[in-house]
């Protein structure tokens, strides 16, 4: 049977009928429900990694797919409402008029024109307003409305732009942004840009400036007039703007900071491009527990920057979305959603305990190190008092393992060589807590392969909130599930088989790895997770749950020089396809640290925890000498 | 129907160099200074053309193995010895690759740098392919044939060499994202394009189905013809390809298997007229047919003698091509293979007449 999560939603699946039940409302409610009004007037900045859901949410405000949601809501009635409620949709028609447009090499090729910066960026901006005025024009047509039915709407102090622009009527206001963006194509496309000498002088006496008097277009005539003319906000959205040289993005984001400009503007990248203060400034208002900020959104300026990736503490709100995602998804696997809607009961939450002989080896092990350590009883008991009581019997052994070293390191030398056995623990821990409970499941999981990947939550946690990462993982339990359902076994699947596959997907993804640098990705990240597995399976467990990253001061990070430094390209391409996550200014032992956390893939490769702040103290010059670069 | 190539191979290619590039010929020769020994083959052949002057380009690339730099070199030693014995002036120039940002500007680097030189007071220009990527030849040659187009008494010349068998073990670091070629745009990207039926050409070439699948998402044509090398030095290689390529072919590319194209390996006159057959007799049976604009993209990839034919007919009928070119070169050689006296099995001169 077909399984519909190997392939990604927005990437590949163009026409809004297929695309739009399989969205999730949870993400785009959230997105809009903060700073509501503010993001369709100020420039907003979307940064996320690949995959974290922006394109969506882009690709859902795009006019055909909100001209099909209000003619047929029954697609997604949820996210109908949604959008209903943010005023995305107006009685039931689309209010807005959005155009995705991303910054493909052209639009950089023209950093490398021999022109003045002036000039380049002039250019720039005239390319970007002349294919936007052309794709707004191309959602409406594509939808069906005549170019005699809509009306170009300008500010009323700006009628001699109107006339230099001809936005008197659609069609000349159309064919003008034709002329400027072929104009522009033939210098950017051209073997050899032209002098300037060379370039149409009315193309550079006149400044191409639509954006500054465009506020809308309303609709009119026999086609659409059944509830009256109506009035669509346009919303250009940048998309990849981390393919712009970065001098190009900070010239392209000053510019749409312009209080000027009518028309509503997103611009989409990766986090490699956002300037570190302004994350700083974000991050800190994001951790502030008191702040009345909306968590990931900075209001405190002339745009709004909003992360799209969820902080530590925000982690847990990826489950639902991961959840809605899975269960749309597998509406259309009518063998499976016939039988079990939703994905969460397919994925057996049922422990799978170590054998009842492993579980002993354990205790001897235990045992005998109490007795090298003169740990009497009545310590031992202490410390097992300690487990919650709803840890597994092997769980409970590991545990108190762990505990034993633990308070063996804490015992003073010399009460080792007491003749009596120690009979109170040195350390007064009411509690151990649940992380060293999980530290021992994953050591449980390296020494007797107890399964501990399994679940939704954890198949949530190793997606790095990541909406394509969960559909690849998910998609690859799917296929157990489906294969399951042919050969007439159990829909659900067990503990192990979740762990196994997780697992092994994991590793086919890593060594599928292809892009640039990938080797030296490779070598980085295993040198990373080599370390964090020794101190994660150090007996005594010092960083309970284990580390999955490595820290480096904050200020060694930002000194890092892509043109420069080999390690910043290579950490350029890790980030990108989420080998790495980078969590900058991360606060530690009153330092200001930068992660460089193991991203879930190679996580569930090596075994290694998916909570975040377990690292390693390092250098990037440590790490460098390491990978022997 | 595009006109045909004017060709001449192995050793009618020494022939046609001794008897036409005479005393009154001013020649300038662009080649790129490569890891193989085969770069320094037309260069030596050349060396008793009475009037030419040798420029060779160095691709620079940030992450190059140094075993593969070292070959580099041992190659300039051997150009340089000779054309210093020879009294011929030589001169070497570094052409940027990957800009500090990692986007890839090879082909306008070379336009920028190589135009000037072209449009000099030389009566012919050869350019050597033999080592050049294709980022850097492509705009080269279009440069050339624009002379050529504009003044017909100039001549425009393409020599490659390569052997059945490499003996270097290069893998290549591709660029992340793929591009329409410099130079090799015609109108793709612009409104009257947007809802064209497209259909696309590439060259199947081992290892490099990523390459080609980041292409296709970028691309997503309507249709996609393969070109497959048959007839090969090894005949099995075709069936190899498509075993490598089943998925991709078979089940995301959607490709009818009558639609793969057989072109012989190292024949570029065979890739070239294939081409100008299929786009031309599609875009007339389109032409009444539909309203909206076809047009044909085409994608190189593997031999470099393959690709030229994709690119003389991407220069006759002025067709985009996309592709990735390489940030870097890696290789697990340690130490330097032999240079071989020996020719190289395939030799080609194409004069590029418009």
């Amino acid at each position: 049977m077909p399984n519909p999560f190997r392939k990604r939603a927005t990437e590949y699946i163009s026409e809004p009928v297929a695309l739009l039940p399989l969205v999730s409302q949870r993400p785009i409610g959230d997105f809009l429900s903060k700073d509501a009004e503010a993001i369709f007037e100020k420039l907003t900045v979307i940064v996320g990694s690949p995959g974290c859901g922006k394109t969506t949410i882009a690709r859902v405000m795009e006019y055909d797919c909100l001209f099909e949601l209000s003619q047929n809501p029954d697609h997604n009635k949820a996210l109908t409402a949604v959008l209903h409620d943010h005023e995305v949709l107006v009685d039931g028609r689309p209010g807005l008029l959005a155009h995705l447009l991303p910054m493909t090499s052209d639009f950089r090729a023209i950093w490398e024109l021999p022109y003045t910066p002036q000039l380049k960026s002039s250019l720039l901006r005239s390319f970007v307003q002349s294919k936007a005025v052309l794709g707004w024009f191309r959602r409406l047509v594509a939808s069906g409305v005549a170019l005699s039915d809509i009306e170009v709407l300008t500010r009323r102090d700006t009628e001699s732009a109107s006339v230099i622009h001809q936005a008197q009527t659609a069609e000349s206001f159309r064919d003008g942004a034709r002329e400027i963006e072929m104009a522009i194509f033939k210098i950017v496309t051209a073997l050899v840009a032209p002098n300037v000498e060379d370039l149409p002088k009315e193309f550079l006496d006149t400044r191409y400036d639509v954006f500054e008097f465009l506020t809308g277009f309303r609709l009119g005539g026999q086609e659409v007039s059944s509830g009256g003319s109506w009035t669509l906000k346009p919303l250009v959205i940048i998309d990849d703007a981390h393919e712009l040289h970065p001098n190009q993005y900070v010239q392209l984001r000053d510019w749409l900071k312009s209080r000027v400009i009518g028309v509503s503007r997103w611009i989409m990248c990766r986090p490699d491009v956002v300037a570190p203060e302004d994350f700083r400034e974000v991050l800190v208002e994001d951790n502030a527990e008191s702040s009345p900020l909306p968590a990931g959104s900075s209001r405190g300026r002339d745009y709004i920057l909003r992360l799209m990736q969820l902080s530590s503490r925000e982690t847990k709100k990826f489950r639902p979305v991961a959840r809605d995602i899975a269960n749309n998804y597998l509406r259309s696997m009518p063998e499976i959603s016939n039988r079990v809607s939703d994905v969460e009961r397919l994925l057996a939450t049922s422990s799978m305990s170590v054998a009842a002989g492993q579980i002993r080896h354990i205790r001897e092990a235990i045992a005998s190190r109490a007795l090298e350590s003169k740990f009497g009883d009545g310590l031992l008991k202490a410390l097992e008092e300690r487990i919650p009581a709803s840890a597994d019997d092997d769980e409970r052994a590991q545990t108190l393992r762990i505990l034993i070293e633990r308070e063996r390191n804490r015992t003073p030398q010399l009460a080792l060589i007491e003749p009596e056995p120690l009979d109170e623990p040195v350390s007064d821990d009411r509690q151990a807590r649940a992380d060293v409970v999980d530290g021992a499941r994953i050591q449980l999981l390296h020494e007797y392969r107890r399964p501990y990947y399994y679940g939704l939550e954890k198949l949530a946690d190793a997606s790095n909130a990541n909406i394509e990462q969960f559909i690849t993982l998910c998609g690859a339990l799917v296929d157990v599930v489906a294969a399951q359902v042919v050969r007439g076994k159990p829909i659900s699947l067990k503990a192990r088989i979740q762990n196994d596959t997780l697992q092994k997907k994991a590793r086919d993804v890593m060594s599928e790895w292809d892009f640039p640098y990938h080797v030296q990705v490779r070598e980085l990240v295993e040198l990373i997770a080599k370390r964090c597995l020794e101190v994660t399976l150090k007996p005594n467990a010092p960083l309970s749950d284990g580390a999955n990253a490595v820290g480096v001061p904050q200020s060694e990070f930002d000194q890092l020089h892509t043109g420069t430094d080999r390690l910043a390209r290579v950490l350029h391409f890790a980030f990108a396809y989420k080998a790495l996550n980078l969590v900058p200014h991360y606060r530690c032992k009153n330092k200001d640290w930068c992660l460089l956390e193991l991203g879930g893939i190679p996580c569930l490769a090596f075994g290694l925890t998916l909570g975040r702040g377990g690292f390693i103290e390092d250098r990037l010059s440590g790490l460098q000498s390491s990978a022997g670069w | 129907m595009a006109a045909p190539l004017i060709t001449h191979r192995d050793e009618d290619c020494l022939t046609f160099f001794h008897e036409f590039f005479t005393k009154d010929k001013k020649v300038l020769y662009l080649g790129t200074l490569g890891f193989g020994d085969t770069c320094a083959y037309f260069p030596l052949q050349l060396i008793g053309v009475p009037q030419i002057e040798f420029v060779f380009l160095i691709e620079v690339r940030q992450d190059v193995s140094p075993i593969l730099q070292q070959m580099a070199n041992r190659n300039r030693q051997v150009l340089e010895t000779a054309m210093h014995a020879a009294g011929k002036a030589i001169q070497f120039v570094e052409v940027p690759i990957v800009a500090d940002d990692t986007a890839i500007i090879a082909g306008r680097s070379a336009a920028q740098l190589c135009t000037p030189m072209i449009e000099g007071t030389y009566s012919d220009v050869i350019v050597d392919a033999t080592s050049m990527s294709r980022g850097v030849c492509f705009p080269i040659v279009k440069a050339a044939y624009a002379r050529a187009t504009k003044d017909h008494q100039w001549n425009a010349h393409v020599v490659v060499a390569g052997r059945a068998e490499s003996r270097i073990d290069v893998t290549h670091m591709s660029s992340e994202a793929p591009e329409y070629m410099h130079g090799f745009r015609a109108d793709m990207g612009v409104e009257g394009t947007e809802n064209s039926i497209k259909l696309w050409l590439p060259q199947l070439s081992e290892r490099q189905a990523k390459g080609l699948n980041l292409i296709y998402e970028k691309l997503t044509p309507d249709e996609v013809s393969p070109i497959l090398p048959f007839p090969s030095h090894d005949p099995l290689r075709g069936d190899r390809l498509m075993r490598e390529y089943q998925v991709p072919v078979l089940d995301e590319w959607r490709v009818n298997l009558p639609d793969v194209i057989y072109a012989h390996e190292s024949d570029p006159n065979d890739v070239y007229n294939t081409i100008c057959r299929i786009h031309t007799t599609r875009s007339e049976a389109f032409r009444e047919a539909v309203t909206r604009p076809t047009r044909t993209i085409l994608s190189p990839a593997g031999s470099r003698i393959g690709s030229l034919g994709m690119l003389f007919a991407a220069l006759r009928l002025d067709l985009p091509v996309m592709y990735t070119d390489a940030m870097g070169y890696n290789s697990p050689m340690t130490a330097l293979p032999p240079l071989l006296d020996d020719a190289p099995e395939y030799r080609w001169h194409i004069w590029l007449k418009p």
